[in-house]
């Protein structure tokens, strides 16, 4: 059976939702991306709006434009992925709790510390169908693509709303930057290409993609596979399973026309992805996408709407390009890591 | 296509005891772990009650061979605890040749590091990488030596559940050998605080399914089942404790925190689960139920079981009246009672209960019930966002 | 005091876009007319502490108390400590 990925849209640092393509033209943020939210207001009324927040209200309503443009009224099935979830309000629950010394707490924030997403878009769609929440770090977005192709395999099911989603704050920003996580020094979203210091550029964004187990003219891709190696510090290693996966699915590094890395401006944790690419992918294009959307957990979900983009217009801006090898995108690969572990692999191809 | 899943091993660490033995005694004594709140340092101490287990980090650490200087979290020496159990009562060694996973939930992550250090980042800032959910679960997987496929799901109450049901799909479609999988959560001010704030908390011993229950008590623990392939069993020659044999996962869509008042999503939930068994909705022998004490999951749940069973519902009991409502780690420790249940053919009582409630009109089970036929059961977890999830265990 | 309530109605239960004349002081809050839930009644509670210093330790309270502006002023004024 194969996956067909129907609608792809993001909420991200660019200027990309709804329904835009990759941008040209970069929007440069300063030590880490914020998201350029929509007007919720379009979607929802105040009475909605005061249960959901910033993430929420993101999450629901990059929801509605993936279903919209997938051209269903509701999902079989919502399954997402998250690294740190609801940060806003679960800082807001903590500092309220330490500052009043346990004292009379609104419950608000506390109830959205949860799986508080996927649940409202399926308060919001009336979808009773199975719905839950990965929350594995970098390879939370991963897990959920995975668990959507056990889902096809094992249930009923047409159409999944398969989704990825992050956001960060300044205290958190802060909190990481003090331990060498985030980048120490003022930098740009534009340097992490060029970076020789360690610390990630962070970001945030929502995506959101609908599967479907039937084709439709307009798919932007194929899902053909997602893996996940948890721990492995061995590059060698590394380089045999990507062999061995392309070979279960009749494919050699050379069929692959893009692969996009995971580069995220840490220039220690960068390494790897150069010394593969070069290696083991020598002949194909080299591109990456977090100078768009910076690094955080769940930036994957914004690299697959990147490589479905890709694929539909057959074209990547110079800017996300890393070698001059320029090819028709039938096949397209995403790799990602974090200092050797959940090293990640999504695998799309061209529909036919 | 879908092959048979067994379980081979348990693991399990709660208020009432600190492995599945120990656990075994206390469900069959009658005996509750909830009570006074000693380590958990919090202001409503002598305002709540609540199943904790009644060791420090120290002592956990310690027993586990773990310098207790790594200052790790409650939530980790938790988990790390109950999959080692799991894994040696199973008869394996994660590291050989074949393809291990490890896939847990929890609601809490390392959030009882982050409160006591949030504002301390100069005494202890290892929260900061400490506190995600997946990063617990990546601390035990490396403590207990499995690195292939290593997850962490979150949906609130029934986390525990959604890791098994995940695990035994991995399994059933061939993409793993072997899953340890089930749920782990440690007790936390900002938990209590959250829930305190709902007004759900029972001052006292928790009381479910009962016409005048006041609340849940919260509690904390750790509990792992081993899932293994039907294939590998017969290369191995293993006997398997027991069968997973059923499972599925809804969403009530009814509202962020509170259940429907007819039961819609756990009632469709049973009933897929049963459909997955190949059963009938008669074979069912026991229901290892939800049933937190509060007033709307119990008026829930019970109406849906009406739905579901008619005038036949089978015997039922929550053991949270043992253990308190231990949130991410329920739907594993609560799977480990249900395998106990099958092993030992004993039916859990519900503790603390007295009159039925008023529109149910039905009791649980009051005393242990030994030498019991039991060949399935159902086992409910149900989590904040309308999460429900059912999971059931079978004989052989 | 029904002006400032709105205000602070519309601040705690994080009702940005609502505007003050849009509330109406007599209507029910909870069910038709706001449709308000059991969760904005445990934040009205916080506020009736933060704000009036009056503690009410039982959500059931809540739902004569809360039954619209009119009735929350009523009571207010009934119990606060600070004028």
């Amino acid at each position: 059976m194969n996956i067909y990925i129907r609608a792809a849209q993001t909420i991200s640092p660019q200027d990309t939702f709804p329904g835009k393509g990759i941008p040209e033209n970069i929007k440069v943020h300063e030590n880490y991306l914020k998201c350029i939210l929509p007007d919720f207001k379009k979607y929802f009324n105040p009475i909605q709006l005061r249960r959901m927040n910033t993430l929420i209200k993101s999450g629901n309503v990059c929801a509605i434009e993936a279903l919209k443009e997938a051209g269903i009224d509701k999902p079989d099935a919502i399954i997402t992925g998250t690294g740190l979830g609801c940060v806003e309000d679960t800082e807001r629950f903590l500092h309220n709790m330490l500052h009043t010394n346990e004292g009379l707490l609104a419950p608000t924030s506390f109830i959205q510390s949860h799986n508080a997403i996927g649940a409202q878009i399926a308060l919001n769609f009336d979808c009773k169908g199975y719905n839950v929440l990965f929350a594995h770090k970098t390879a939370s977005f991963e897990s959920a693509l995975l668990d959507s192709i056990l889902h096809f395999n094992d249930s009923e099911v047409s159409d999944i709303l398969v989704g990825g989603f992050d956001e960060i704050t300044l205290e958190n920003y802060n909190l990481k930057k003090g331990i060498g996580q985030f980048k120490g020094i003022p930098s740009t979203n534009l340097d992490i290409h060029s970076s020789i210091s360690t610390g990630s550029i962070p970001g945030e964004g929502i995506s959101f993609c609908v599967l479907s187990d039937h084709p439709f003219s307009g798919d932007y891709a194929i899902l053909e596979s997602v893996k996940i190696l948890s721990f492995c510090s061995s590059e060698e290693s590394i380089k045999e399973w990507f062999i061995k996966i392309l070979f279960n699915h009749g494919l050699v590094p050379d069929n692959i026309d893009l692969v996009l890395s995971g580069l995220n401006g840490d220039f220690e944790n960068d390494k790897i992805y150069n010394r593969i690419l070069n290696c083991c992918f020598k002949n194909s294009g080299h591109g990456y996408y977090k100078h768009l959307c910076g690094e955080y957990d769940t930036a994957t979900s914004f690299g697959m709407w990147f490589a479905c983009n890709a694929i539909k217009r057959n074209h990547i801006p110079s800017h996300s390009l890393l070698n001059e090898k320029s090819r028709p995108l039938n096949h397209v690969l995403i790799y990602n890591q974090d200092n050797m572990k959940n090293h990640c692999m999504i695998l799309l191809r061209r529909p036919s | 296509m879908a092959g048979k899943v067994y379980i081979t091993g348990i693991g399990v660490i709660s208020a009432i005891g600190k492995n599945a033995a120990e656990n075994l005694e206390s469900l069959k004594k009658q005996k509750t772990g909830i009570g006074k709140i000693e380590i958990l340092e919090t202001k409503y101490r002598n305002d709540f009650v609540a199943g904790e287990i009644k060791l420090t980090n120290t002592q956990l650490a310690e027993f586990l061979g773990i310098n207790p200087v790594l200052n790790l979290p409650r939530t980790t020496l938790l988990a790390i605890t109950a999959a080692k159990e799991a894994i040696l009562n199973a008869g394996f060694d994660p590291q050989d040749n074949l393809r291990n996973g490890f896939v847990a939930g929890t609601t809490v992550g390392g959030m009882d590091k982050t409160e006591k250090y949030y504002y301390h980042t100069d005494q202890n800032s290892a929260f900061i990488k400490s506190h995600s959910f997946g990063n617990i679960t990546e601390q035990a997987a490396e403590h207990i030596g499995i690195t292939q496929y290593v997850t962490t799901l979150n949906t609130a109450c029934s986390s525990g559940a959604n890791a098994i049901l995940h695990g035994t799909r991995l399994i059933q479609q061939g993409l793993l050998d072997r899953v340890v999988a089930g749920g782990f959560d440690a007790l936390s001010k900002f938990t209590l605080n959250g829930f305190k704030s709902l007004f759900i908390l029972s001052p006292d011993l928790c009381t479910p399914f009962d016409k005048n229950r006041k609340g849940l008590n919260l509690g904390e623990g750790a509990g792992f089942v081993v899932l293994e392939s039907e294939e590998l069993l017969m290369k191995t020659g293993k006997v398997p404790l027991c069968r997973l044999s059923g499972y599925a996962n809804t969403n009530d869509a009814f509202h962020q925190t509170t259940s429907s008042p007819n039961g819609e999503g756990a009632y469709l939930t049973m009933e897929k689960a049963i459909i997955r068994a190949g059963i009938k909705v008669s074979d069912i022998d026991y229901i290892n139920l939800h049933g937190t004490g509060t007033d709307n999951n119990d008026l829930s749940e019970g109406m849906a079981l009406i739905r579901l069973f008619g005038n036949n519902i089978p015997p039922f009991s929550s053991t949270k009246s043992y253990i308190g409502h231990t949130l991410g780690a329920a739907g594993g420790i609560e799977a480990v009672f249900s395998v106990l249940s099958i092993t030992e053919k004993l039916i859990f009582p519900n503790l603390f209960f007295r009159e039925p409630i008023e529109e149910l009109g039905f009791s649980p089970v009051k005393d242990l019930i030994s030498d019991a036929r039991v060949q399935n059961v159902l086992s409910n977890s149900f989590g904040f966002g309308g999460n429900n999830t059912s999971l059931i265990f079978s004989t052989n | 005091m029904i002006a400032k309530l709105k205000l602070l109605i519309i601040k705690q239960l994080n009702l940005e876009d609502l505007k003050p004349e849009d509330i109406d002081a007599k209507a029910p809050l909870f069910g038709e007319g706001l449709g308000l839930d059991s969760i904005d009644a445990l934040e009205l509670m916080v506020l009736m502490d933060s704000e009036y210093g009056i503690k009410i330790n039982d959500p059931s309270e809540g739902k004569k108390i809360f039954f619209s502006l009119e009735t929350m002023a009523k009571f207010i004024e009934e119990n606060s400590k600070i004028q």
